[in-house]
């Protein structure tokens, strides 16, 4: 068992609408009011067209997995090796840091379709978003 | 600190300069150390130098070539005439554990921290696009070592060890395995920039710089596009600027020295370098061609992986020994041109961004 508490968020003042919204079981990103680009992580204004009016928008929690890697050494002694962590890409365009939950890390692979999950940060009140795969059934429902 | 003024007090001794002649000092920002402010300032302070123009910069791994740049720079608007650049670094013993700093909020809850599990996620993704092998990764390792075995001062000197011993070694995080990764190394190095005028008369042999390139930005997670990873053209961009402005091509590279923290860096580098087309690196490593008597011979003290991490200066002092011949068992004959990369990551605070950063050096 790891030996140490599990690290949590500390939200910032740009972070804090995401955060928030994650403890509601809420997945929401920014979105340019003036160009319509989708952003993450959160920030004062648009990399792309440089507005500062943004608005907090739901996420289909639909993604992409784009990489990920399978920890056996961690730099911290907060988990249990080995572990995943990916990237994944949403269907809105960002990508994000996550855990895939619910499958054996040795399934994973680079493209697997998954949704958003939330998950309480073990022996701590916080919800982390987290990805798991998308069964066949509902791929079926979901896609044109 | 200690590494670092040890460095400089060689490298301007080396030169055949005094202190007195130097009036710019340039330092790597040293991001996981206490003293954060002033380092340049205070380091010049210590080494009894009274500079013109000073900076503390940081770039990660790239930031020794960047270092090197902004000397010849300020020189050349003539805010000072000789600078030294230099680093140093101590690691935390190992029985103190690593603090835990703020701003990691979208990697560290999910167990990401450092760069060996970031670089893990860059190697499975060209691994994918490209074919790219563990085998690919462990060549670029043995390689390494074997030069390091030619260099006394390398870490791993008289330390050999086989493609077998890679595909063995541990996962560190899957894809990387232990032998993917450079060590911990305390250490420190400087060099010495001054005109070509002034470098003329001096102890040692000059080495002029002919080319040069600096380019930022997050592939992988770049937040206001999102090109794959084998879009490196805007690394490769920088590199044609410092061909150019060499007046040089590729072919007439006679030895490189590239970033290699892991064995997928020094992939990535040679892809960014324009040696190979993106995606081809892997097989671009095969058949000895960056061994010492191949085509190309590349990291020829050892590099990060074996010489030592010293921040990407060993891979600047290495650049300027073959030049001037001083290399020994791993010289490589009549090298006119050098060819070397600086890589930095900043991985945990989101986005992940990298520094790419890349010298031609020529006799």
């Amino acid at each position: 068992m790891a030996f140490i508490d599990k690290p949590v968020p500390s939200p910032s003042e740009d972070s804090k609408p995401f955060w928030e919204a994650c403890q509601r079981q809420e997945l929401v990103i920014q979105r340019c009011q003036e160009c319509g680009h989708h952003r993450f992580p959160p920030s004062l204004l648009c990399p792309r067209c440089m507005s500062m009016k943004a608005a907090w928008v739901k996420a289909t929690g639909r993604a992409t997995v784009y990489s990920f890697q399978i920890t056996h050494r961690p730099f911290y002694p907060a988990w249990d090796p080995p572990y995943n962590v990916a990237i994944v890409e949403l269907e809105e365009g960002p990508r994000m840091h996550t855990n895939i939950v619910g499958v054996g890390n040795e399934e994973i692979f680079i493209g697997m379709p998954v949704k958003v999950v939330f998950e309480k940060i073990e022996g701590q009140d916080w919800y982390l978003p987290k990805f798991t795969p998308v069964s066949p059934s509902e791929q079926e429902r979901t896609s044109p | 600190m200690g590494f670092a003024l040890e460095a400089c007090a060689m490298a301007i001794e080396e030169a055949g300069l005094t202190k007195d002649e130097v009036d710019g000092l340039l330092v790597v920002h040293p991001s996981q150390q206490g003293e954060r402010h002033g380092w340049a300032g205070r380091t010049a302070d210590l080494l009894g130098i009274s500079s013109s123009f000073t900076a503390t910069v940081d770039c990660g791994g790239a930031t020794a070539i960047a270092l090197v740049q902004l000397a010849a720079m300020a020189i050349k608007a003539h805010m000072c005439t000789t600078v030294v650049c230099c680093y140093g670094w101590q690691n935390n013993p190992a029985d103190v554990p690593m603090g835990l700093p703020p701003g990691f909020d979208f990697t560290l809850p999910y167990g990401e921290i450092a760069a060996a599990p970031f670089m893990a996620q860059v190697a499975r993704r060209h691994m994918h696009e490209f074919g790219t092998t563990s085998t690919h990764l462990g060549t670029v390792a043995v390689t390494c070592r074997e030069h390091a075995c030619l260099n006394p001062n390398a870490q791993f000197y008289g330390k050999p060890i086989t493609i077998e011993d890679h595909q063995t070694s541990p996962w560190v995080a899957e894809p990387l395995r232990r032998l993917d990764c450079c060590d911990w190394t305390d250490g420190g190095g400087a060099v010495v920039v001054t005109s070509a005028e002034r470098a003329r008369d001096l102890k040692k042999p000059p080495v002029y710089i002919s080319g040069w390139g600096q380019a930022h930005g997050a592939p992988m997670l770049r937040p206001w596009r999102n090109p794959e990873i084998s879009d490196w053209g805007v690394w490769s961009a920088a590199s044609d600027r410092a061909f150019e402005m060499a007046g040089i091509t590729h072919s007439d590279i006679d030895v490189c020295q590239f970033y290699d923290a892991f064995t997928i860096v020094f992939l990535l580098q040679v892809e960014a370098g324009g040696f190979c087309k993106p995606g081809e690196s892997g097989p671009f490593v095969e058949g000895g061609r960056i061994a010492l008597g191949g085509e190309m011979p590349c990291n020829t003290a050892g590099g990060l992986l074996s010489e030592g991490h010293t921040m990407g200066f060993g891979h600047i002092i290495e650049g300027v020994r073959q030049l001037r011949g001083e290399c020994g068992r791993r010289q490589v004959k009549d090298a006119a041109h050098a060819f070397i990369t600086g890589f930095g990551g900043v991985v945990n605070e989101y986005p992940p961004t990298f520094s790419y950063s890349c010298l031609i050096l020529r006799r």
